[in-house]
């Protein structure tokens, strides 16, 4: 599975890299490509090319607050979850996904 | 130049810290009449434990296995900071795993933030926390100059 995703929290400095680096685990903990922007106090980075959205097999939005650039997604199959999900569960969130992209 | 970023990010830490209070929000009203002395006052206990507060209602800063990183916005702060304390005894904290906790890593920005080179390290910080190995050491360490140190050597990692 060929994941990315974009994490974007309230002030921007501790949860937006934290849901990073949590589903960037999880991903690696079960076998999957991932590639996470991030949209934090320090502006965006890491920031996706529409050709890597496109080729997604989904997009993780991990946000407590509104997002740049957001028209990257319009088109493409997507899952929107709080952040803390994200940080709490990633590796229950990526299995789910799993099953529901199967289905 | 990184070497100069990260002494001047302020960093304070007390590794054994005997906090009177264990109510979350009373906690945290301690921990900022404690760095507004640290800081000579340079914001007050009041806007420390706001800026503080404000953050944590939005959702917890709690993220599991006894660490928190509370965080926020300080009226009157001139430079982001990072304050560390090991608590001697256990908050709940509301944490995603149900744990109470007794690592806070509390960061403090300011209200306009212009320092971009502080935020980078803090939120590299958070990167790293995230990692079991990462938070092991951490709980081994017992001296204040030793986590200064290993906090330094987290900076210099990427995320």
């Amino acid at each position: 599975m060929n994941i990315v995703a974009v994490t974007a929290c309230a002030t921007g400095v501790a949860h937006t890299f934290m849901a990073k680096r949590a589903l960037e685990n999880a991903a690696a903990k079960q076998g999957y490509q991932i590639k996470v922007e991030t949209q934090g106090a320090t502006g965006i980075e890491n920031e996706l090319t529409q050709s890597e959205v496109d080729q997604a097999d989904i997009v993780i939005l991990a946000v407590e607050v509104g997002i740049a650039k957001r028209e990257r997604f319009e088109k493409v199959k997507k899952v929107e979850i709080p952040i803390s999900t994200a940080i709490r569960n990633a590796d229950g969130l990526l299995e789910k996904i799993k099953e529901k992209l199967q289905t | 130049m990184e070497k100069d970023e990260t002494k001047a990010l302020r960093k304070y830490v007390e590794v054994s810290f005997s906090n009177s209070n264990t109510d979350k929000m009373k906690l945290i009203e301690e921990i900022a009449g404690v760095i507004s002395n640290w800081l000579d006052n340079e914001s007050d206990a009041q806007a420390i434990a706001k800026g503080i507060k404000e953050r944590e209602v939005l959702s917890t800063t709690g993220f599991g296995n006894g660490f928190a990183i509370p965080h926020g916005k300080v009226a009157g702060l001139e430079s982001p900071i990072l304050a560390i304390f090991k608590l001697e005894n256990e908050v709940e904290w509301d944490s995603l795993d149900d744990e109470a906790i007794t690592q806070l890593f509390v960061i403090l920005v300011p209200v306009d933030e212009a320092q971009d080179t502080h935020l980078t390290l803090l939120s590299t910080l958070s990167y790293h926390l995230m990692d079991e190995e990462v938070q092991r050491k951490i709980n081994e360490i017992t001296e204040n100059e030793a986590m200064k140190r290993f906090i330094e050597m987290i900076f210099k990692k990427g995320r």
